[in-house]
């Protein structure tokens, strides 16, 4: 199939995704008893403010009406008014989500510069004591309960060393005297695009403890997936046709096997990503970072229906452009794959 | 064949030289990192300037209404330095202090008060605050931004009648019923003063784009909703004018997470956290840098029965658990001595509060004789109680646990829920009394400095459910209160008897378990200097007072 047809009957299917996620979240969301005009009010509302409040937001009309309304909206970009902070859903999410996309695209990158060499020497010596330490590694990561390592990462290098800091993005005189201009959201790059130098490098600073604690998991997912992926391939013949022809094991390892091992392994890494982009919010809790996670997790205890169904479709459409993306990387990667 | 060999060999001879291509940029990355790490501990120090203050603040959306007209939420913090009221309320001398207005008069009937204001007072865009300033305040609350009716605290004007304007300087308030102005007029929500010309320029909308008018010390220069922070600078033509030693910034930010906040705390990050929990307060005590402030709060705790469910619509069995709960306990241990047991619902340190009402105390033979009174038998279980408290709240959990294992030895079955407050709210609102909780805990705090802030909204009767969380009813007692608020404004002292009065009754009908009246207990670097609690203004810190020496 071309290219292009893939890409548009993925796109029709994702609609029905889309459409999916809108139904089963908003009528979840409605199911539980709850006033969502009260809290927009205030602290301690009279009866006539939440009366009027009800109307404001909607609330007196029956439900089928107010999700047609909702998918109305949604078809103009507008994704309603959070009842919790009562700003444009829609401009909270592209407020918060570039702090995520940041936070978990940097720990990717460290999983993959670390797991991957991790991996694959895991794998070309395999049964030896660095095989047998690096498994160990991976299901550490894999297993440690992240948060607990990321408080246990502030005592260390904050409290004890003073090497780094407790948490936020930026430092506050950072961020006062040298503000950085935003243009994409993302602090690395628009502070290198802007060159504000001694902020791209009080950002790096601070994201160096929550995105080694968050690369915990994807380091153990990369270095496990990439060894035993390896580890049966260099089992093939092919790989033992190379050897007898005198190929250095080096390059058989990087060059062939390695490509040929890493499809389910990119799979696997972009679910991570997108998973971890809320899932972080205990992270995000500890370090005081102003992500997606946390704001969907104040979300959803707060009740607060425009936001958890904002953040619901960005995750859905993030998940569907990932698979997206990924599904089009293995066809590239790997020519017997077609694309259906 | 060898041509194929020495084809293979060479690429994998280019193959060795890809190789060290990645392991270049694996340890290129890693000096950057170690370089930025580098210089980060040398040049950049760990607090804010020496004329910077941080205040370090647990709830999430530092400013939630901007629109000072209907503030109800967290922005009280903010918005108490960069507006200001007519007067404010100093609960320890029990007097009002003169802010934006120099002198008051009332009628002997209560119905019409005359405020002298303040000459030459500017607002931070310039313009001059007038009587003007303030009928179109006070009115522009009372009305909505919108015309549709008092927005958030606003509901306080209600006893207006009009507002005239008797020349600049002198404006005059016209009641429907006698109330007490003053208090009104202190409030710490909606009784701000902003300019009239720019608000009627700007309108409703221009406020939410991070924009405030007020008369404060303090002008907001900066709000970043990404760091959920605010950045106060001084406003240099404050009337008070700046002599003596003040913050030239304030930067308030939330941080939730109380664990990163109390480091910040130690390490010299923030000035002043506005709470933490009390095993880290008691590790604080013994840093010699830091200091703890505690101040009766004006916030207390109460367990509302749900006085139309059997059994708790039975007064003996409602007295009987009263009896069983066990308040020292609770103090001790749940609030770790920072409370003391509540007398009635009105806290201690606000007048209308009285040391002579009744209470109930921890008696266990008292319970079991009013349960037998009334026909139960408390050595067998002889019911189920649904116990409804907001869910991750420790403070509503723990004490839960302490009355279900004292509720067990007189046959009460305790089942505690924890549910996010929409939830725990609704389901006390639900037509059919069976349906809801038989215990409701919450917290109570006023909107302003007044006994019926609190004796009227959760024990007045209602027609709608809204705070009447025991469903009480009592006509004796709403007509006593009812007078009280009317005569409190000139009356005070008839005012406070009516309401122990009424407080008299409400205890002897026991709608509600009185648990406890909290304190404020706030972790502050020994170098902040200048900070008093004001228990009106709760978790305001008045910065103008402030300033640092080491």
């Amino acid at each position: 199939m071309k290219l292009s047809d893939f890409i548009i009957r993925r796109a029709l299917l994702s609609i029905i995704v889309l459409l999916g996620v809108c139904v089963i979240t908003f009528f979840i969301a409605r199911i539980i008893p709850a006033n969502p005009a009260a809290m927009w009010v205030g602290a301690h509302p009279t009866q006539e403010q939440i009366e009027r409040a009800k109307k404001e937001l909607g609330l007196d009309k029956p439900l089928y009406i107010q999700f047609l309304i909702y998918m109305n909206k949604l078809l103009h970009g507008d994704l309603g008014v959070s009842i919790r902070t009562h700003r444009p859903v829609l401009s909270d999410i592209l407020s918060f989500a570039p702090a995520s996309l940041e936070l978990v695209g940097t720990s990717i990158i460290i999983a993959v510069v670390i797991g991957i060499p991790l991996g694959v020497i895991s794998a070309t010596r395999k049964d030896s004591w660095v095989d047998h330490l690096s498994r160990l590694f991976s299901i550490g990561g894999v297993s440690i309960f992240t948060p607990w390592l990321g408080m246990m990462g502030q005592l260390l290098f904050f409290k004890w060393l003073g090497l780094l800091p407790v948490g936020d993005r930026i430092s506050i005189d950072v961020s006062i005297q040298y503000p950085i201009q935003r243009i994409t959201g993302f602090y690395l790059i628009d502070s290198l695009i802007t060159g504000n130098f001694v902020a791209f490098q009080d950002v790096l600073v601070h994201l160096m403890l929550p995105a080694f604690v968050i690369a915990a998991y994807p380091i153990g997912l990369v270095t496990r997936m990439t060894r035993s992926t390896m580890a049966d391939i260099l089992e093939e013949d092919y790989i033992r046709t190379a050897k007898a022809y005198g190929i250095p094991s080096r390059a058989i390892a990087y060059r062939y096997a390695l490509k040929n091992s890493l499809g389910p392994t990119i799979t696997v890494l972009a679910l991570s990503f997108a998973y971890s982009l809320v899932e972080t919010f205990l992270i995000e809790m500890v370090f005081n970072w102003p992500g997606l996670g946390r704001y969907a997790a104040f979300s959803i205890i707060s009740l607060d229906y425009p936001a958890i169904m904002g953040v619901a479709i960005f995750i859905a459409l993030v998940y569907i452009v990932l698979n997206l993306i990924v599904d089009i990387l293995q066809a590239v990667i790997d020519p017997r794959i077609r694309l259906t | 064949m060898t041509e194929l060999m020495v084809k293979e060999n060479m690429k994998s001879i280019l193959s060795k030289q890809a190789i060290t291509k990645i392991q270049a940029v694996i340890i290129a990355v890693i000096i950057i990192v170690a370089a930025a790490i580098g210089i980060a501990y040398f040049l950049l120090q760990p607090s804010p300037g020496p004329s910077i203050a941080v205040y370090a603040y647990a709830t999430t959306d530092v400013v939630v209404f901007w629109d000072p007209s209907e503030t109800y939420s967290n922005e009280v913090v903010v918005f108490n330095n960069v507006y200001e009221q007519l007067v404010r309320y100093d609960p320890f001398q029990d007097k009002f202090i003169p802010v934006l207005a120099t002198n008051w008069s009332v009628s002997d009937d209560g119905l019409v008060y005359n405020f002298t204001l303040r000459k030459g007072v500017k607002f931070h865009c310039g313009h001059e605050m007038t009587a003007y300033s303030v009928k179109y305040s006070i009115e522009r609350n009372m009305q909505g931004w919108d015309g549709q009716g008092p927005r958030g605290a606003s509901y306080i004007w209600d006893p207006v009648e009009e507002i005239n304007v008797i020349d600049n300087y002198t404006v005059q308030f016209v009641l429907k019923y006698p109330a007490s102005l003053l208090t009104i007029a202190s409030a710490a929500y909606c009784a701000h003063i902003y300019c009239e010309q720019c608000t009627e320029q700007h309108g409703h909308d221009w406020f939410y784009e991070g924009h405030e008018l007020g008369t404060g010390p303090y002008m907001i220069e900066s709000y970043d909703k990404e760091k959920d922070m605010v950045v106060l600078t001084k406003f240099d033509n404050y009337w008070g004018g700046w002599e003596g030693k003040h913050f030239d910034k304030v930067i308030i930010k939330s941080v939730p997470e109380w664990s990163t906040a109390r480091m910040q705390l130690e390490a010299g990050e923030v000035d002043i956290v506005d709470r933490l929990p009390y095993e880290d307060i008691a590790v604080l005590e013994q840093n010699p840098d830091i200091e703890i402030v505690r101040t009766p709060a004006y916030q207390n705790m109460f367990g509302f029965f749900n006085t139309e469910k059997y059994p708790l619509n039975i007064t003996e069995v409602r007295k009987a658990i009263s009896y069983a709960v066990p308040y020292d306990d609770i103090i001790n241990t749940v609030m770790s001595g920072n409370a003391r047991q509540a007398r009635g619902p009105v806290p201690y340190g606000l007048w209308g509060h009285s040391e002579d009402l009744p209470q109930y105390n921890y008696n266990l033979t008292k319970a079991r004789d009013l349960l037998i009174q009334a026909g139960f038998n408390p050595d067998e279980q002889w019911c189920t109680l649904i116990y409804t408290y907001n869910a991750g709240d420790e403070y509503e959990r723990r004490t839960g646990e302490l009355l279900k294992s004292e509720l067990a030895k007189i046959g009460i079955n305790l089942e505690l829920r924890g549910m996010p407050w929409e939830e725990q709210w609704g389901m006390a609102q639900s037509e059919n009394p069976e349906d809801r909780q038989d215990i409701f805990v919450m917290y109570w705090w006023p909107d302003y400095p007044d006994p019926y802030t609190f004796l009227g909204p959760m024990f007045h009767s209602e027609e709608e459910i809204v705070f009447n969380l025991a469903y009480y009813d009592n006509p004796d007692y709403d007509q006593l209160i009812d007078e009280g608020f009317a005569i409190a404004g000139t009356n005070r002292t008839r005012a406070e008897e009516l309401y122990i009065q009424a407080q008299r009754i409400l205890i002897e009908d026991c709608p509600v378990i009185f648990f406890f009246d909290m304190q404020y207990v706030r972790p502050k670097r020994a170098s902040l200097k200048g900070y008093v609690d004001n228990p009106a203004y709760a978790h305001v810190v008045f910065w103008y007072d402030c300033y640092r020496e080491e």
